[in-house]
């Protein structure tokens, strides 16, 4: 266990609340942390809106991450392995998801609250988007970068191509597509928060959330609501490597 | 189960634009008697590979057919199996795990799978190692897993591509005793590419010498010495040499050696 990285942050704190105490930091800018940690607690308690508990929002905002995220998953996993997988196919889809691609997902949200009005829908829409690439890009180069001789030796064994598809592809890819889920899983988190932005005009979430403590000009709980956004998309992450590492002992 | 290479040819699109075209194998025949051990050796880029894999099933040629038993041969034919050059194991599969590859394929029940494959687990000394990733093993036990993988599956004929090539010597020498005993116990045709030729004097019964591209049958030797064979005996020597010579008189070698 490497201490200094949890003492630095220590350190940090410590000294931004020094310096917040002698009064070098206005506290209507940035507050202290020791504000922030009591805004952090009230938001825990009363809410924001009063009455709207924080755990009420983490649990709508997560709702609307996974929505969007496994929908994404559910679409890029299979067409990246085929993208992989058929020269052919690669060729006529990869202008068009080049073309795409570089929309940001935010540029889709007057559409998608068209298409979908205001609600988890429409979030989840703009998730998707934003979690979709990622995962199709890296499984796609994952079957492109697993050597050939393996599927010829899946194939003199009698191998079909569903066999290969299962046997070979997916589980020879799973390393890149796990390197996408993790790249597309963080875009999906800093995504909602922008969607819910604009896109939750009553109700729960954690943009939202930061959003009304702003109307009311409250720094500090503005400032608690991105700390939680940073915990869960931390602790996300070290969820995904410790699957990472559980799932693939090959790499 | 007699092989027949009848007429096998070859050619690879060179340029597309000219629609210019490079020969690669010409004209192919070949007759190999089964339960026999055979090399092919021929010069670096002789086409070597790609009869292996014309064989097998994996690339098509451009002319001819092979046939085993008077029937043609397909891709996954159960009579024939493939060792690669480097291993070709599933990296994400335990020893156990790649070895039970085929019979997964032919939907064979877990408990069966397992028992076939700890039986050649057993008899390929690999017992101790069934759980372990394939970069856990050395390079001698990764060829013997692959050459596991390839005989549970009980082909009549194993084809062979340079499976010692990136061995070092001492472990080659003693994978190929090993192989010459298992070949013994079983009884598999054997079709071994290589390009030593102390390798395939050491090994088969008769040596298969390509020209340099477009690779074409330059001459076939009987080697008829009793198992197991001294490496450095007089007659083994003199056959070496002769195989030797007619590789480096092929016009690629030539060429090399007189700029």
């Amino acid at each position: 266990m490497n201490w200094s990285r949890i003492i630095i942050p220590i350190l940090l704190l410590a000294i931004w609340q020094c310096f917040s105490f002698i009064g070098v930091l206005p506290a209507s800018k940035l507050p202290s942390p020791a504000e922030i940690a009591v805004g952090l607690e009230s938001l825990i308690t009363t809410g924001m809106p009063p009455g709207h508990p924080l755990h009420w929002h983490i649990l709508s905002s997560l709702n609307r991450v996974l929505a969007g995220f496994f929908s994404a998953v559910v679409v890029a996993l299979p067409m990246g392995l085929v993208m992989g997988w058929s020269r052919t196919i690669r060729q006529v889809l990869e202008p068009i998801i080049e073309f795409i691609r570089p929309i940001p997902p935010l540029a889709w949200i007057p559409i998608a609250i068209l298409w979908f009005g205001i609600g988890v829908q429409s979030a989840a829409f703009i998730i998707f988007l934003g979690a979709f690439f990622p995962i199709l890009l890296n499984t796609t180069y994952g079957v492109r970068r697993i050597d050939p001789i393996l599927i010829d030796a899946a194939r003199t064994l009698n191998a079909s191509s569903l066999d290969i598809f299962i046997k070979v592809l997916l589980p020879g890819a799973i390393p890149s597509i796990i390197t996408g889920i993790r790249i597309g899983i963080g875009i999906s988190w800093m995504t909602l928060i922008a969607a819910e932005f604009t896109g939750v005009k009553y109700g729960y979430g954690l943009g939202y959330m930061i959003m009304t403590a702003r109307d009311i000009q409250r720094p500090d709980l503005i400032f608690a609501g991105m700390f939680v956004f940073g915990g869960i998309g931390f602790s996300v992450d070290v969820f995904v490597r410790f699957i990472e590492r559980k799932i693939i002992r090959w790499r | 189960m007699c092989m027949k290479i009848n007429n096998i040819s070859k050619t690879y699109a060179d340029n597309e634009s000219l629609g210019t075209r490079i020969a690669i194998l010409e004209n192919i025949n070949l007759r190999v008697d089964s339960g026999r051990f055979v090399s092919i050796v021929g010069p670096s880029g002789c086409g070597k590979t790609t009869l292996l894999k014309i064989i097998a099933g994996l690339i098509s040629p451009c002319q001819g057919a092979v046939q085993l038993q008077g029937q043609n041969i397909r891709l996954g034919d159960e009579r024939v199996g493939m060792v690669f050059q480097e291993f070709a194991l599933f990296p994400w599969r335990s020893l156990i795990r790649n070895i039970e590859f085929g019979l997964e394929i032919k939907r064979l029940p877990r408990s069966q799978r397992r028992k076939r494959a700890l039986e050649y687990t057993a008899n390929f000394g690999l017992g101790g190692f069934e759980h372990r990733l394939p970069q856990e093993l050395s390079g001698g036990m990764k060829q013997r897993v692959a050459i596991a993988r390839t005989l549970i599956n009980q082909p009549n004929v194993v084809l062979m591509d340079e499976p010692f090539a990136s061995l070092d010597s001492q472990t080659r020498n003693e994978m190929q005793d090993f192989l010459l005993s298992i070949w013994y116990d079983r009884g598999e045709t054997i079709l071994f590419v290589t390009h030593n030729v102390d390798e395939a004097v050491y090994l088969s019964q008769q040596i298969i010498v390509l020209s340099s591209r477009p690779g074409r049958v330059v001459e076939i030797h009987d080697v008829n010495y009793p198992y197991p064979r001294d490496r450095t005996s007089p007659e083994i020597n003199r056959i070496r040499k002769k195989i030797l010579q007619q590789i480096s008189s092929q016009p690629e070698y030539a060429k090399f050696q007189k700029p």
